[in-house]
Formats: structure tokens, sequence, C-alpha cells
């Protein structure tokens, strides 16, 4: 599998992973589904975008549904108002879709940590050295070894 | 370098879940409250799920429907009364929820298990009073065939489907999410204890210490004068006698002094009082209310109209509905938490109601000794205090632990210096939802006065008309009695003595009905005579001043004169009427006042003003200003300097210049004004001899007040500038709050407006006409208590322009145009 398609489909995996999660009202699958992408793509930094997008995505997508459906606009400025932010009504919609983006983020983050560490356990100092992009590609750490 | 990102990526993980599981200072909780699908974001889907739908609800016996007009206002028809209340439990809670589920946590003392600390004085007083106390007593009392029992029970089901189904749904109202927690079902207590908050805001006072620490301080002489039992000012009494003889009445004893030990206890019981939440303590009261008789109507039918004055909240007290089943057939507005129509009409009658204003809340001091502790003397011998414990849940923190102690007299809610003891008729167990559901059935005078028989507490001056022509007003509810020689009007003796001995037998409290002159009003005004025979409160008790009352019947009084008829429109006209009474009585003697005199700038532009004012408080007036100030200058050069000298320690002006104490003196200031000018209370100022020497000072102060404030063309010092009203969030987030906008009106006009910004008043205006069949209600608000919703203060702007909307029959208002449907199911 192309390291592209698994991106894609990690991704996909993940929003409709958190968006089942929230509409459970557990939140926090978003974390988790983080966690698991972390845990699933070996770069780091393709984790952490896959986290973050998959974290956007899922939190932003019933915004938009909801604003097609009957607008979002009073929502919004009664949540900004309750905030203490009277008519700002992008505060709310933009706290959201960044709380969403962080737990995704911050999920692909410790679940890349882990990986990382899990993967370096009988490492040596030049396996270290190797770094993730071997390290994904062909597991060249134990072929080296 | 692995294991410190991973160590990092713990750390910043665990902050962030700890800041989206828990939230962090202001911050709610993030992850649940922002879940767009079940977090705060919902609002907005509640808010688009009001259309035509079928809804299944347990407990149904069988199918009902719920007519929701474009406007919001509900009407339900059902099969049985048990669905009927059922669906009534539903579409409050539907509506209404999180204002439900605060007031119950207010009288139950429950507030800071979701608030936190800030909560605690307010939820440890609440069970001392004893609210909760007092519902269990309630429903411990009713029988189990008790039609009320049925009521109540249906209407908690009702509460429960609707939070059963908002849970399954994820449709909790946003506050539960952002403060983080589940509304627990709702239960019968739940309603008694709504109806427990109503009495205690409308009825539970504080003057018997007020009244104390003024005897300290002024003396008991001059106490006695400036705070009598009888108002010294003119009044308008709906009931003006002739009265059934009493032979046991006591003439009111002169007062006594006050100890340095009791004035220190009472202070400290004072403050601890006046530190908690606003509406725990009634300050005040303002409604009206008045009905007009066929033989005065143009209709040929009796007119009936009430707008009773609470605080203005979004969302509102009230939530307009019409409910429909075998028993009943009645329109008009109803209590979140409460299954019945507290003011309105059925097919045959409409009422409506103001608060009373009687002596209720009595204090005592018991007497103890360290030899019998944990005990009180009474009646001749020592006993044993009751005590109940609580802990109370707090946010935050470990539980609180309190224990109630309680004498015969009621519970103990101070202990600093003396023990007090408060005896409050809103602790007397009653079924006051059965009385309204009695009022809610009755068909003419003779039931609605039956019914009322059983109102305890507060008490209130119920106005009555009907479809015959008749009207009435009966205040009713407990007039406690003590016996002659005590002084209800100040702490008093624990020992026995001085106990509340009984009640005004109920055929001889305030009443009239079909009196000759065909109207009656009321505006919480002393309702009786000088010859009443019995002691009903001081003029302190936070009666009225009498300023509405004489305004509505100088105005009904005026149309009425040649042989005039009163219309809806008069009534309606009425409602929102700005002149202010007292003005009217008290500026020419200020116009007098200057006579001879040489007014310059300012004062004399201010003085013509006032010289051609029509005594309105209208927002674009400016002399409306100009009287104002004054008359707050007048109070002030006239008992500022006794305050001073006499070291008083009760705030004459708390609460705005609008408090009881304000007013009594006011009404001190206009009797003395018009009728004893030289009274040596004007002497402590300055070189003033008399009132016009300290009115024409007063007046100067005033222009040089308001030019200060507003600029030096008096012709741009309008009354809107200073006098702004607005309606409140219920949970104090401006935000979410209408206005302050400027208003016409004041504390003492028809259309009632206290306080700088305002946010009492109307709480609902409604006006019958039984000659054409028309029923015209607005409330400042709207049905939803959800801000994204269109039923959120969709009322405020028609209450505010004076405007009313028909109060529809259900078949006329599930054809009216926008009208949504719900067909419910069991």
């Amino acid at each position: 599998m192309s390291a592209q398609r698994r991106f894609a489909l990690v991704l996909v995996g993940g929003i409709v992973l958190s968006l089942s999660g929230m509409f459970l009202g557990w939140w926090w699958v978003t974390f988790a589904t983080g966690v698991v992408i972390g845990l699933a793509l070996p770069r780091t930094w393709t984790a952490l975008a896959a986290g973050a997008i998959s974290g956007l995505v899922a939190w932003s997508e019933p915004l938009i549904e909801a604003n097609a459906q009957f607008g979002l606009g009073p929502t919004s400025l009664s949540i900004a108002a309750i905030m203490g932010a009277n008519g700002a009504a992008l505060i709310p919609i933009a706290l959201t879709v960044v709380v969403g983006g962080l737990l995704g983020l911050t999920g692909s983050w410790l679940g890349a940590a882990i990986r990382g560490v899990a993967i370096s356990r009988p490492s040596s100092r030049a396996v270290e050295k190797l770094g993730d992009q071997r390290l994904e590609v062909k597991d060249p750490v134990l072929t080296q070894r | 370098m692995r294991i410190v990102n991973l160590v990092a990526a713990v750390v910043v993980s665990a902050a962030l879940l700890y800041v989206a599981f828990f939230g962090a200072g202001p911050l709610p909780a993030l992850g649940p409250a922002f879940n767009p699908e079940t977090g705060a974001w919902t609002m907005g889907a509640d808010a688009a799920s009001y259309g035509t739908q079928t809804l299944h609800l347990n407990g149904l016996q069988k199918p009902a429907k719920v007519v929701l007009e474009a406007n919001g206002t509900g009407h339900i028809t059902a099969a049985t009364d048990h669905d009927l209340f059922l669906a009534t439990g539903y579409v409050h809670a539907k509506f209404r929820l999180f204002q439900m589920d605060l007031l119950r946590r207010q009288g139950e003392g429950r507030l800071s298990e979701v608030v936190g600390r800030d909560a605690l004085d307010s939820d440890r007083f609440e069970l001392q009073l004893g609210l909760l106390r007092t519902a269990q007593k309630e429903w411990e009392q009713l029988p189990n065939d008790n039609p009320l029992r049925v009521a109540i029970v249906a209407y908690a089901e009702g509460v429960n489907d609707r939070i059963d189904e908002a849970k399954r749904t994820h449709q909790l109202p946003a506050m539960f999410t952002l403060l983080g927690y589940e509304p627990r079902p709702w239960t019968p207590i739940d309603s008694l204890i709504v109806k427990g908050d109503m009495t205690q805001t409308l009825n539970f006072t504080d003057t018997p210490l007020v009244m104390a620490l003024l005897d300290k301080s002024l003396g008991p002489d001059l106490t006695s004068e400036w705070f009598p039992v009888l108002p010294p000012n003119s009044q308008s009494p709906y009931d003006p006698g002739p009265y059934s003889p009493r032979t046991d009445v006591g003439k009111i004893a002169p007062m006594r002094a006050v100890s340095d030990g009791e004035a220190s206890a009472e202070a400290s019981l004072y403050d601890r009082l006046r530190a908690l939440p606003p509406g725990l303590i009634a300050t005040g009261g303002a409604s009206n209310n008045w009905a007009v008789a066929r033989s005065r109507s143009a209709s040929g039918g009796s007119l009936m109209a009430g707008d009773p004055h609470l605080h203005l909240t979004l969302p509102a007290i009230w939530f307009q509905l019409t409910m429909d089943s075998p028993s009943y057939h009645v329109a008009g507005v109803t209590i979140p938490g409460a299954p019945a129509v507290v003011i309105g009409h059925n097919q045959h009658i409409s009422w409506s109601l103001t608060d009373a204003q009687n002596q209720q809340t009595f204090f005592y001091q018991e007497k103890e000794d360290k030899a019998h502790p944990n005990q009180y003397f009474w009646n001749g011998s020592w006993k044993q205090y009751t005590t109940v414990s609580y802990d109370i849940p707090v946010l935050g923190a470990s539980p609180d632990h309190l224990t109630v102690k309680l004498s015969v007299h009621g519970p103990i809610i101070s202990e600093r210096g003396l023990t007090t003891s408060v005896w409050w008729a809103g602790n007397i167990p009653s079924q006051d939802f059965e009385v309204l559901l009695g009022l809610d059935r009755a068909s003419n005078y003779q039931e609605f006065r039956d019914a009322l028989r059983g109102w305890f507490s507060p008490t209130h001056n119920f106005v009555y008309a009907d479809d015959q022509g008749n009207i009435g007003l009966i205040s009713a509810g407990y007039y406690p009695q003590v016996a002659p020689g005590c002084e209800p009007w100040l702490p008093m003796p624990g020992t026995g003595e001085d106990d509340v001995t009984g009640t005004i037998p109920y055929d001889q409290i305030p009443q009239v009905y079909n009196p000759p002159d065909g109207i009656v009003w009321s505006a919480n005004q002393r309702q009786v005579a000088a010859d009443y025979p019995y002691y009903i409160g001081t003029a302190l008790n936070f009666f009225d001043p009498g300023y509405r009352a004489n305004e509505i019947l100088r105005f009904l009084n005026d149309k009425l004169q040649n042989g005039g008829k009163l219309t809806a429109a008069d009534m309606m006209a009425l409602q929102t009427d700005t002149r202010d009474y007292l003005a009217g009585d008290m500026v020419p003697f200020l116009i007098r006042a200057f006579a001879g005199q040489t007014l310059t700038g300012n004062d004399k532009a201010a003085y013509d003003a006032l010289s051609n004012w029509d005594y309105r408080m209208d927002k674009g007036s400016a002399a409306a200003s100009i009287w104002w100030i004054f008359w707050q200058s007048y109070l002030s050069a006239t008992f500022d300097p006794w305050w001073s000298s006499h070291k008083v320690k009760v705030d004459r002006t708390e609460g705005g210049n609008s408090n009881p104490l304000n007013d009594m003196l006011g009404q001190d200031l206009e009797a003395w004004t018009s009728r004893d000018p030289t009274n040596p209370v004007f002497t402590l100022v300055g070189s003033a001899q008399n009132a016009d020497d300290v009115m024409r000072a007063a007046f100067h102060t005033a222009v040089v007040s308001l030019t200060s404030r507003l600029g030096s063309d008096p012709k741009k010092w309008t009354w809107g500038r200073i006098h702004t009203r607005e309606v409140d969030n219920l949970a104090q987030i401006s935000g979410l709050s209408y206005g302050p906008l400027p208003d016409s009106g004041d504390r003492f006009t028809p259309l009632a407006a206290p306080d700088f910004p305002s946010s009492h008043g109307p709480s609902w205006r409604m006006v019958v006409d039984w000659g054409a069949k028309s029923f015209s209600g607005i409330y400042p608000g709207g049905q939803s208590e959800n801000p994204a919703s269109r039923w959120y203060s969709n009322g405020v702007t028609t209450w505010w322009n004076g405007k009313y909307a028909p109060m529809l029959d259900f078949d006329h208002a599930a054809s009216s145009p926008g009208a949504a449907v719900w067909s419910l199911q069991g």
C-alpha cells in the first residue's frame, strides 16, 4: 500500500471514527483517534498532519451541516454572548474547530511519540540516527541489525 | 530524545485533556461544551425542532395535541386531566428545563452543587428558612386520591419524559453542558419548591430588623412618628368599609426602646440578609389590577386588567399556555415547574393578582440559658430545639455541613449575640396549587372565593371579573395576629406571650364584590381604611405608598365622569400610563415655594419646565428628570442630616432610592409638605425653617446636579438619558439580556419602572373584555429559554411598545398562520 493511500485511508477512518464518537457525546474519541493515527502512520509529520486534519474536519463537518440546515448565526452569537464576546459570532466557530484540531493533533503526537519509543527500544546509537524516514519504508532498523 | 518527545507529548496531552474534560478558570470543559454534535451548538438544533411532529410520551393515557402559535404561545388539549398535566410538564421542560432546574435548586439549597462556593450563602439560608421542609410536609399531607396529587405526579412524569428525551437525543439545554451537569429527575416536591420560591420572593421580609435598627438609632419616638402603622399620606383603599366590629382589637402600643444587645444582634442578622442574592428577601412589590363592572363598560360586559410587576428576565418567569381537558378550559400564564394557570381566564371568569404586602414575617428572640444547653424557654418551661442536618454538595469542594435548629416559632436564622428565630407564613404547609386549580375551574364568584379560602401565602389581591358582568377583589391569605400589646413590627420575645395566635377570619379579610361605584382596583396599597379593626402591618411593611393606586383611581374616575364608559383600549392605556401621581401632588407646592422669588439661568428654565408639565414620566420629557432629581434631592436634604447625626445604620438609598424605607420617608415628606410644612424635621437642614426653604435648596441642588450630569441645556435633560430599562438574562449573561434602552415611567407610575436601569416592571399584561369576549396579553420575553430560538425574546418589542397579542383559544390557535401542531402519543 502506498504511503499516500495509507495516509488517505487512515485520515478518512479517523474522521469517521471521530464523528461517530462525537455523535455519542464521546468527544474524546477525536483524541483517541489521533493516538491511533500516530501509531499507524510511520512518519511523524505525516501523522501529525493527519491527526490535526481529522480533528478539524470532524469538528467542522457538523457545523457546516447545521449551518446548511438552519443557519449557525443565532447559535454562534448566543455562545459568543455566553463567553462574554458579544457579537463575535466567529469566535465560537473558530474555538470549536481549534479544539477539534488540537485534540487530533495532540493525540497523533502522543501516538507517534509512543511508536517512536516502542520501535526504538532495542536500538543502538547508530540506529537512532537513521530517523523515522528509514524506519517507515522498509523497517530498515531490523534489516540493518 | 524520543523519551523527551514522549514526555512532552504526554504532558501536553494531559493538559489539553484536563481542560477538555474539566475546564480551567472561566473556561468550561471544552470537550463536551464545544462538541458540535452534543454540546452548546445543539441549541441551534433545538431551536429548529419546534415544527409540526409526532412525539411519544411515556405515561400518556390517550392521544393529546399541542399547538404552538407562530409567536410560541402554547395550547394543550388532552382527553384526560392526567394527560393535560403530563403534557404541560413536557411542554414546560421542552422550553424551560434549565430555568426549572435553577428554581428548584434555589429553593432546595442545591445551587452550590453546580456553581460552587459562591452560592453557599444562598443555599445555607434557604435550608435554614425551610422551603424544602415545607414542600416535603405539603407532599406528605396530600391524600393519595387528591386531584392535586394526581396533577403534580402527572406533571412530573411529563417533565421526566422530556429530560429522558433530551438526554437520549443530546438536546439538553446548553447551560447544562456548559456547567457540566445533567438534571436529575423531576419530583412533585420540586413543583412545591418552585411555589415556595415565589412565596419567598414576594413575601419574606426583614422589616422588623430594619425597624429595630431605626428604633435604636433614631429613638422610639421618632421611629414611631416616621414609620407608623397607618400611612401618613392620602391613599385609596379599595375596601373602605364599613367593617365588622372586632372586640379584642388592641390599641397600637408606643414603640419600646431597643437595647444595645438587641440592636447589635439585629444589625448582624440584617447585614447577613442584605448580603444574600437579590430575590431571596422581599424588599418591595409593585403590581396593578382593576376591574370594571358591566354598568361602567362600553361593551356591556365587565372589564378586567392585570399586570403583576416582577423582576423582568429572559427567560421570563411566565410561560403562556392554554390548557384544555374535561375539567379545565383555562388560558393565561403558568410558572415553569408548576402545573396551573396562575393568572388568566376560563370560559366564565378571569382573574389577576397583586401582592397584598401585609406582614407575614415575624422575628422572635429566643430566651436561652447556659444551664439549659440547646434549649429555649417557652410558655413557662425549657424546650429542646429540634435539629435538622444537611450536607450541601459544593462543586469543587467537600460538602458543607449545616445543622438547622427549630423552635416553636420556626428556624433559628441567627445566633450572633441573640438567638433569633423567624415565624414566616410561607413555612406553613398549604396546598396553593389546589387553590390555583380551583380558580382554573371556577365558574362564578362563589366558587372563586371558596377556592381562595385555602390560600395562605403570599397574601395576594385577587381581582375578579366574569361573563355575567360581576367584579370583585379579595386579598386572600393569612393575616397573622398577635396578642394586644405585642409589637410585631419589632423582633419580639420568644417566651410565648408574643406568639402568633391566629389569623383574621376569612370573611373579615379585605374584600369587595360588585361595589356600588362599579370599579375595584389594587396596586399594593393598603387595602383598608384607618378604622379597619385588625393589624395587617405597618406602613413600612412595604405597602406601596399608594401613588399607583391613586393614579389608577383618578384615571378611571376621569373617564367615567359625565356618564362615560370604559373600554378595553382604556385598560391598555392605563397599563402604560406614565403619569406620576406624587409629582402631580407635590410639584404645585414646589411652584408655590418660589412665589415672589426671582430665578435665573437654569434654575429659571427648570422651573418653567415644571410649571408647564403634565406630570408624565415620558422618556422625552426634561421636566420628568427635573422632578425626579428634585424629589431625591428633597429627600436627601431632609433626612440625610438626621441619618448622619443619629448614625443610622440602615441605608436609606439602598436599591437606588427604591426601597420600602425611602418610600415610607417619601410618604412622610409628602404629608408634611402639604399639611405640616413647619414640622421639626426640616430644622436640621442648614438654616431652613420649613418645607419651602428645604424645597428651594433641593431644587437648586437638583439643577446643579443635572447641569453637571447632562449638560447646560435643560431642554436636553430628557428622562430617557437618565432612565433606562433592561430585561436581564436569568443567568446574568449581559450579552443575552435585552437593553438597557431609554424608557418611560418610574417607580410610582402605573407603567412601573423602578431603579436605574430598571429591570423590574409589568411581567405580564392582560386585558379582558367580557362584553366583546376579547382576551389580550403580552409578556416581555419569549416562550423559550434557548437564546438561539426565535422565541427567546420575541415578545419584548411588542410589550415595550405597549401592544398586546390576542389570547386565542385552541381552535383559533390551530388555524392561525404559522402554527405548529405536536401530536402526542402514548
